[in-house]
C-alpha cells in the first residue's frame, strides 16, 4: 500500500475544512443573498425575471461576490480525495488523476454561473429580454454540467471496490462506492433540463435540481466524514498517508 | 476482511443478493422514478382526453417489443449470475453477452422510436404527455446505457474464475441494477403506452 510518497495529514485536514467553510459561504450567498433557492421557474416571463434582479439588486450583487470568492470549494477536497485515492491505487494513480482533473474542471461550472448572474444583475435596467438571456445562460450553466461528474465519480467507485484496505478504516468504504455510483446514475437529470421549461424535468424540477442537489449534499457530508476518519487511522498507525516505514 | 469461504456458500436460502449499498441505490432510484410516475398520473387526471390523444401517437408494438427485450435480458442476467456462482466460465460470459445484445436492441428500437416521432413533427413541448414521455424514457435510457456498460464488463470479467467472494457480490449487485432497469420499464411501459 505504501508507495513511499508522503502527504501531510494536517494539510489535508486543513483542505477539507477549507472546503467546508467555502461551501458554507457559497450556500449562504446562494440561498440568502442571491435567493435562487428554490430555483425560479424556468418559464418565467422576461419582466418577472428582470424583477428578480432589480428587486434586491445590491444584495444580489454582494451575493455573487461572495459566491465568486467561495465558488472553488470543490477544488481543495478534490485534491485530498485524489491523494487518498493515490495511496490505494497500484502503480501510477490513474483514477486519482482523472478524479482530481475532473473535480477541478467541474468547479468552473459552480463558479461561472455566479459570474453570469452577476453580469445579468450589473445593468438590470436594460431590456428585459437581454436579462432573460443571461439568466437562462446562468441557470443552464449551473444545472447541465452535472453530466461532467461521472468521470470524477468513476475513479472513486473503482477504488472503493478494488482497494486492499479494510472498509472500517478506509476513506472509500464499499458503501461509499455505492453512494457514489448512485450519484453517477443521477447525473443524467442535468442535461435533460435543456429540453424543458415546466415540470419535474425543468431546471427547478425534481430531476435536474432537487434529487442531485440533496444527494450531493449527502455525498459531500459522507466523504468529508470518511476522509477525516481515514486520516485519524493513518495518523494513529504512525504512517502519515503512506510515509515510508 | 472476513472471508465467507467458497462462493457456493452463498446459495443458502435467506441470502440477500448483492450488498446493502446497492439496495440503497436501487430503492433511492425507484423512489425518484415513483415521484415521476405520481407526477404523471397527477397531470393525467386533469387532461385525460389530451393525454389519450397524445398517447395515440405512440407505436404500442415498439413499446411491447422493448418490454420483451428487457424481460428476456433480465432472465438471461439471472441465469448468468447463477452460472457465475457455479463457476461456469464459458456459459456465464455468453449469457451476459446475450443480455447485452438485448439491451443494445432496446437502445436501437428506442432510438428508432424517437427518430420516427420527430420525423412526424412530434416535439417535447407538443403536449405535456410528450414532456413526460421524452423525459421519462430518456432518463430510463440513460440507466439502460449504464446497465449495458456493466453487462459488457461482466461478460468480460466472468471469463476467468472470480478471485474473491467479494467480486461475486459485485457481479450480483450489477445484476440487481439490471433487474431494476427492467422493473422500471415494466412500470413505464403501461403508464405511457397503455393507461387510458
Amino acid at each position: 500500500m505504501d508507495k513511499g510518497f508522503y502527504a501531510s495529514i494536517p494539510t489535508q485536514r486543513f483542505l477539507i475544512w477549507l472546503t467546508v467553510v467555502l461551501a458554507t459561504i457559497f450556500g449562504i450567498a446562494y440561498v440568502w443573498l442571491i435567493q435562487f433557492f428554490p430555483p425560479p421557474p424556468a418559464d418565467l416571463p422576461a419582466e418577472q425575471v428582470q424583477a428578480l434582479y432589480t428587486a434586491h439588486n445590491v444584495r444580489f450583487r454582494i451575493g455573487t461576490i461572495l459566491g465568486l470568492i467561495a465558488g472553488g470549494f470543490m477544488i481543495p477536497i478534490s485534491i485530498v480525495i485524489s491523494l487518498q485515492m493515490a495511496r490505494l491505487e497500484k502503480g501510477w494513480p490513474i483514477w486519482a488523476i482523472l478524479q482530481g482533473a475532473t473535480g477541478v474542471l467541474g468547479s468552473i461550472f459552480i463558479w461561472l454561473p455566479l459570474l453570469i448572474w452577476a453580469a445579468a444583475a450589473f445593468s438590470a435596467d436594460r431590456a428585459p429580454e437581454l436579462t432573460l438571456l443571461m439568466h437562462e445562460f446562468g441557470w443552464l450553466a449551473f444545472i447541465t454540467p452535472l453530466s461532467l461528474f461521472p468521470m470524477q465519480l468513476l475513479g472513486i467507485i473503482v477504488v472503493a471496490f478494488t482497494k486492499d484496505e479494510d472498509d472500517g478504516v478506509s476513506a472509500f468504504p464499499r458503501w461509499m462506492g455505492y453512494l457514489t455510483a448512485w450519484q453517477l446514475v443521477q447525473s443524467f437529470g442535468g442535461p435533460i433540463a435543456i429540453l424543458f421549461k415546466q415540470g419535474i424535468f425543468a431546471w427547478g424540477g425534481l430531476l435536474p435540481f432537487w434529487a442531485p442537489f440533496v444527494l450531493f449534499a449527502v455525498w459531500m457530508t459522507a466523504i468529508c466524514w470518511t476522509l477525516l476518519r481515514a486520516m485519524r487511522f493513518q495518523q494513529r498507525a504512525g504512517q502519515p498517508a503512506g510515509a515510508p516505514a | 476482511m472476513r472471508d465467507p469461504g467458497p462462493i457456493a456458500v452463498e446459495t443458502r436460502r435467506n441470502h440477500i443478493p448483492g450488498e446493502a449499498g446497492v439496495w440503497v441505490l436501487i430503492f433511492g432510484e425507484m423512489t425518484v422514478f415513483a415521484a415521476i410516475f405520481a407526477s404523471f398520473l397527477h397531470y393525467h387526471h386533469f387532461d385525460v382526453a389530451g393525454f389519450t390523444a397524445a398517447q395515440a401517437e405512440l407505436t404500442k408494438a415498439i413499446g411491447l417489443a422493448n418490454t420483451l427485450l428487457l424481460l428476456t435480458s433480465s432472465l438471461l442476467v439471472a441465469k448468468a449470475v447463477h452460472a457465475t456462482r457455479l463457476g461456469e466460465i464459458t456459459r456465464a460470459p455468453r449469457l451476459f453477452a446475450l443480455a447485452l445484445a438485448c439491451a443494445l436492441g432496446f437502445i436501437a428500437l428506442k432510438s428508432f422510436e424517437y427518430y420516427e416521432l420527430f420525423a412526424r413533427g412530434v416535439a417535447v413541448d407538443s403536449h405535456m404527455f410528450f414532456g413526460f414521455y421524452f423525459g421519462l424514457t430518456a432518463l430510463h435510457l440513460g440507466h439502460v446505457v449504464i446497465g449495458s456498460i456493466l453487462l459488457a464488463l461482466l461478460a468480460r470479467v466472468t471469463r476467468n474464475p472470480l478471485a474473491k467472494p467479494m467480486h461475486y457480490a459485485l457481479v450480483e449487485s450489477a445484476g440487481c441494477f439490471w433487474h431494476m432497469v427492467d422493473l422500471l420499464w415494466i412500470v413505464i411501459f403501461p403508464l405511457l403506452y397503455l393507461v387510458e
